[in-house]
This record gives C-alpha cells, sequence and structure tokens, in this order.
C-alpha cells in the first residue's frame, strides 16, 4: 500500500516536472499580410546529432500554427507551402511560451 | 376515349402488343360463347361433331382452333417482352464487362486565361503525352496509367512554360470509377494562379540543415 503510495507521488512528481519544462509555441504565417492557411510548419528540436523530436501541423484558416507542450530546447522551423519551401529558420523554446510570427515577402 | 389517348402515348410495338392480347382475349372469349350458347349437332354415328349459333355452325375441332389461337395472340406479346428484356439485361452486362476492361479516366477542370485571351497549351507529363489548348474553362478527360499515381501539368504559352501543377491520383486500375481533379484558377491577365508568389526566407542555409540530417 504504501509502495503504491510512493509509485503515484513520483509519477506525479515526474509529470509535473515534464509539463514545467513544455511550453507552446505559435504564430502567424503571411505573405504580403496575407494570412496563409493549409501550409505545413515543422518544428524539429536539435539534439546532439540533428533531430531529436519532430512535431508537424497546418496553418489553419487565418494562417495561424500552434504546438502545444514542447519541450525546451533549439529547434529548426521549416514551413512549406505546396510543397516548396519558404522558410528556415532557427528559434530557442525556453519553459515560457513563443510567437514566432513568418512574414514573407 | 381513356383507353386511347393512353394507347396514343406508347411505342407502335407496345400498342401493337396491347392490341394483340385483347384481340386473343377477344378471340377466347368468342370461341367460349360459341361452344357454351351454341347448338351442338349430332353427327351420324350420334356423337356432337358440331356446334350451331344461329347462323353460324363450325366442327368443335375449329372452336377449339379458335379457342388456341386466342391464347397464341395472348402468350406472343409476353413471350415477345420477355425475349427482349431478357436481350436488354445481356447487352448491358456485355457493356459492363467492357467498361470494366476500360482503364480509369480522370476529369480534370478549373478555369484559365491567356494574355490576350489567347488559349494556354496544358501539357500533361506522361507517356505519351497529352497536351490540350483551353482558354476559360477546362473539361480534359484523360486516361490514367494503372502505374501512375502522381501528374504533372504544365501551363505553356507560346513557346515558354508558365506554370506548373502537380496532382495525384486515386485508384486507376482498369474498372476503377473516373475521377475528378479540379486545377486551381490561372489568370495570365493578372500573372498569377490562386497559389501567393513567396520569395522564401532561409535564415538557416540548406547546408546547415544537411549538416542537421534535416531536409
Amino acid at each position: 500500500m504504501q509502495s503504491s503510495r510512493n509509485l503515484t507521488f513520483v509519477s506525479g512528481l515526474l509529470l509535473a516536472a515534464t509539463l514545467a519544462n513544455a511550453a507552446d509555441l505559435a504564430g502567424r504565417v503571411t505573405v504580403h499580410s496575407t494570412p496563409i492557411p493549409g501550409a505545413l510548419v515543422t518544428a524539429n528540436l536539435l539534439g546532439p546529432r540533428g533531430a531529436a523530436a519532430v512535431s508537424v501541423v497546418r496553418t489553419d484558416s487565418g494562417g495561424v500554427y500552434v504546438f502545444r507542450a514542447l519541450r525546451a530546447g533549439e529547434y529548426i522551423l521549416l514551413v512549406d507551402l505546396n510543397g516548396r519551401r519558404i522558410y528556415q529558420g532557427r528559434i530557442t523554446l525556453t519553459n515560457s511560451a513563443l510567437v514566432k510570427n513568418i512574414a514573407l515577402q | 376515349m381513356f383507353a386511347f389517348l393512353q394507347l396514343s402515348q406508347l411505342s407502335t410495338g407496345a400498342t401493337l402488343g396491347y392490341l394483340c392480347v385483347v384481340a386473343g382475349f377477344l378471340v377466347i372469349v368468342a370461341s367460349v360463347v360459341f361452344v357454351v350458347k351454341g347448338k351442338a349437332v349430332l353427327g351420324e354415328s350420334g356423337a356432337p361433331n358440331a356446334v350451331e349459333w344461329g347462323k353460324i355452325k363450325t366442327s368443335l375441332t375449329s372452336a377449339v382452333a379458335l379457342f388456341v389461337l386466342g391464347a397464341v395472340l395472348i402468350a406472343l406479346p409476353l413471350w415477345l417482352v420477355a425475349t427482349s428484356e431478357e436481350k436488354r439485361q445481356e447487352e448491358e452486362s456485355r457493356f459492363r464487362a467492357e467498361r470494366a476492361r476500360q482503364p480509369a479516366q480522370a476529369l480534370l477542370t478549373g478555369k484559365i486565361n491567356g494574355r490576350g485571351d489567347k488559349d494556354l497549351r496544358l501539357l500533361l507529363v506522361v507517356k505519351p503525352f497529352y497536351d490540350q489548348n483551353y482558354s476559360g474553362d477546362i473539361s480534359w478527360q484523360i486516361p490514367l496509367l494503372a502505374t501512375a499515381k502522381s501528374y504533372a501539368l504544365f501551363y505553356i504559352d507560346g513557346d515558354s512554360i508558365v506554370g506548373q501543377q502537380v496532382f495525384s491520383v486515386g485508384g486507376a486500375e482498369p474498372g476503377s470509377p473516373d475521377q475528378t481533379i479540379p486545377l486551381p484558377p490561372w489568370d495570365l491577365h493578372t500573372h498569377s494562379s490562386s497559389a501567393p508568389k513567396v520569395r522564401p526566407a532561409l535564415e538557416v542555409s540548406d547546408a546547415e540543415l544537411a549538416k542537421l540530417n534535416l531536409r
């Protein structure tokens, strides 16, 4: 009984620690100030040997993309539109939410 | 009058069929009435071998033959209808089998306008090449290749390629249903397609991405 309680406590601590290290990344993709829906946004978390984790979302009708609960770290952000790369950038995500708007010409 | 109006809306074959059935019924009724109402005339042996009704006198064999004739008149159109229906079904199944052997087709649809209202040439790169000239609405039926899932369509104005559209298709095996592929509008009056012209912003170089095993 005691060991079960300990396990639950440790699990809770681990979960809290994980959530504490997670942050949201969001932004809007625009071209000539026009929102671009349907663009493919890829966030690559950099590890010692390239991408350690990859998250992919599409921009909504307002050109907005949102990544939830990403791990803190350095990311390469890629945006593709109709199969064509339109943005390649580097961002650093800490434990707080980050807004990264991508305004293209 | 009503029956006549109804008959006038039918085809000649159907009208003849109905008349044939009606005639058959009348002949049967006549033969039955003749036998029932008629007076039997005895032959030399004493057996009845003829029927007499008023001034008409006929043998029993003729009355029976008349009955059979009526039955044939009724049965004939029904048999013809059944036969033609069978033939129609055979034709339909032959058509379906033929259709299943044909390659699946896709219909490309869209809207384009060339400079000075000139036609734009669309080039579809598959082997063999297909090409058509269009201005305004596009409606281009193309046979799909069973092994090709992706196609590239080139927009050619004169001798220059002014645009390209890549599209994918679903099942293209023979017998697959036809597909409609909507193409984005393309207007050379405004020098634009629906896809915005974007100057890529590459803050991280391709070489750096390659080092990170990213593409």
